[in-house]
């Protein structure tokens, strides 16, 4: 098994507040992996590290093998908790830039998922609900033949059938040597496609464990010992 | 990938440059019938009416184009590479250098078709045979007493490029020190407007230092003789030396302000 990501002594410093410190963990090949934590607990700051958006205080990130740049762009497909498109531009016309930029990407993929939600490829970003623009979103980054994808609340804002939908494309698309880091708060929901956990609390990873490991050894679910763990 | 880029830029920035510039020549085009309204001879004060409201309402459009043209060139940076928009472009396999490659040549090449349009509405407008008669009468004189000064063409010539670069090396220092500043901004972890403001006074103020220091020695009488009696020796030199100097300090100023944007982007990204 090869080490797809690696952090290493990870820490992220905002003036004088720290986001994460001392962050190590890794993640081999082929793995789906919950970033579990409360509200704050830094989630998003390491996604954004890892994908490049954020350069750590200290500490180092090797995606295969490299620090984030020019490199790992080309095979990590992230995304963000917030809507990052052009309001302007149609589902189509999106699709077409992602087209350009990434070798990777699979266009006739995206075309096909947008029809199974029901998007129309005409319409505006500016005309779509909320959850549209999540869904349009998600189907762009699902569509790239990445080697690390990283979904930063991927499901937080679509209805419950969408849900199922997207989950199933996630476990479904990937290919077996590549990876996935998903962060959400909706445990339960996300619980079943996860093979590895990894908990973080106040900047720190509290746990890391693999999933099977939690239900055979400790006989709980991930929702049970994440309420567990973080008991306020 | 930089022609994707700049292709991408082009698009995302002509949609609100293309319906301006049509206004534009539309509203030339207007004026120029509501002014030969208000010459005819039987002319009252009613039919000149249009083409004073016509001319005002072109004035301010020319206007509210370079307005635009400003207001865009730092949107599309601050907005597209530091807003939200910046999780896109900056997780795409692009090396910054390229995003900021991308921005600065789009955003030269508007203020440079706003200018062409401005002219050109302004041609239709105003052009008619008389107007040219004048025109081409105005730059033969020109011409002949630039003759008369030096009759080497050649010379002319080369002085009229260095003075073209010096204007495009120009335009582009000063987009440059707007990235900078907007960069130095983004290191803020909660004011990136202010500091990015407060950046660009805080260079302002290095560079007035900096000319003022390079500018000293001509308080100096005996320094200040020598450059006019060598000016008056040779003039032509002189305007060389001048623009070559000009030269000279917009390409270090450009290579300044690229370098630090290309580092601040690279190895101090901070999207919020």
């Amino acid at each position: 098994m090869s080490m797809l990501l690696q952090c290493s002594g990870l820490s992220k410093r905002f003036g004088s507040k720290e986001a994460l410190s001392g962050i190590n963990f890794s993640v081999e090949s082929g793995r789906i992996v919950g970033l579990l934590g409360p509200n704050g607990s830094g989630k998003t700051t390491l996604i954004k590290l890892i994908s490049g958006l954020l350069v750590p205080t200290t500490g180092s990130i090797l995606v295969d093998g490299h620090a984030p740049g020019m490199d790992t762009k080309k095979i990590v497909s992230y995304l963000p908790e917030r809507t990052y498109l052009n309001d302007w531009m149609r589902a189509r016309d999106i699709i077409g830039f992602f087209q350009d930029f990434y070798a990777d990407f699979d266009a006739a993929k995206a075309r096909d998922m947008l029809a199974r939600l029901q998007i129309d490829p005409a319409d505006r970003l500016k005309s779509m609900s909320k959850g549209t623009k999540e869904k349009v979103q998600l189907i762009l980054v699902m569509s790239r033949n990445a080697r690390l994808y990283l979904l930063d609340e991927p499901i937080g804002g679509v209805d419950p059938a969408a849900r199922d939908y997207i989950l199933n494309t996630i476990i479904t698309n990937y290919s077996p040597d590549a990876s996935v880091i998903l962060s959400t708060h909706l445990i339960a929901d996300v619980e079943k496609v996860l093979d590895d956990i990894v908990f973080l609390s106040n900047g720190q990873v509290a746990m890391t464990a693999a999933v099977d490991d939690i239900r055979e050894n400790q006989g709980k679910s991930v929702d049970a010992l994440f309420r567990e763990v973080f008991q306020c | 990938m930089l022609g994707k880029l700049l292709r991408y830029e082009i698009k995302s920035t002509a949609r609100l440059f293309l319906p301006l510039y049509a206004a534009l020549a539309v509203l030339g085009l207007l004026n120029r019938l509501f002014l030969s309204i208000s010459r005819l001879p039987a002319a009252s004060f009613v039919l000149s009416l249009p083409a004073a409201t016509g001319t005002a309402i072109y004035a301010l459009t020319v206007m509210a184009a370079f307005v635009m043209t400003f207001v865009v060139m730092i949107q599309r940076f601050y907005k597209s590479l530091l807003g939200d928009e910046g999780y896109l472009m900056f997780t795409l396999p692009v090396s910054p250098a390229q995003h900021l490659v991308a921005k600065l040549t789009v955003s030269c090449l508007w203020i440079f078709a706003s200018m062409a349009v401005t002219a050109v509405s302004l041609l239709i407008m105003l052009a008619n045979g008389q107007f040219f008669n004048s025109l081409s009468a105005g730059l033969a004189s020109a011409l002949q007493h630039l003759m008369q000064f030096d009759p080497n063409a050649v010379t002319w010539a080369a002085l009229g490029a260095e003075f073209v670069a010096l204007a495009i090396l120009g335009t582009l220092s000063s987009i440059l020190m707007i990235y900078f500043s907007i960069s130095l901004g983004q290191l803020s972890n909660r004011y990136k407007l202010l500091t990015a403001v407060g950046a660009y006074l805080g260079v302002n103020a290095v560079l007035q230092a900096l000319s003022t220091l390079l500018t000293l020695p001509m308080a100096f009488p005996a320094v200040a003789d020598a450059i006019e009696s060598f000016f008056s020796a040779y003039p032509i030199a002189s305007l060389h030396v001048a623009a070559g100097a000009g030269l000279l300090g917009a390409l270090l100023l450009c290579a300044a302000f690229f370098l630090g944007t290309n580092y601040l982007l690279s190895k101090k990204l901070n999207l919020e």
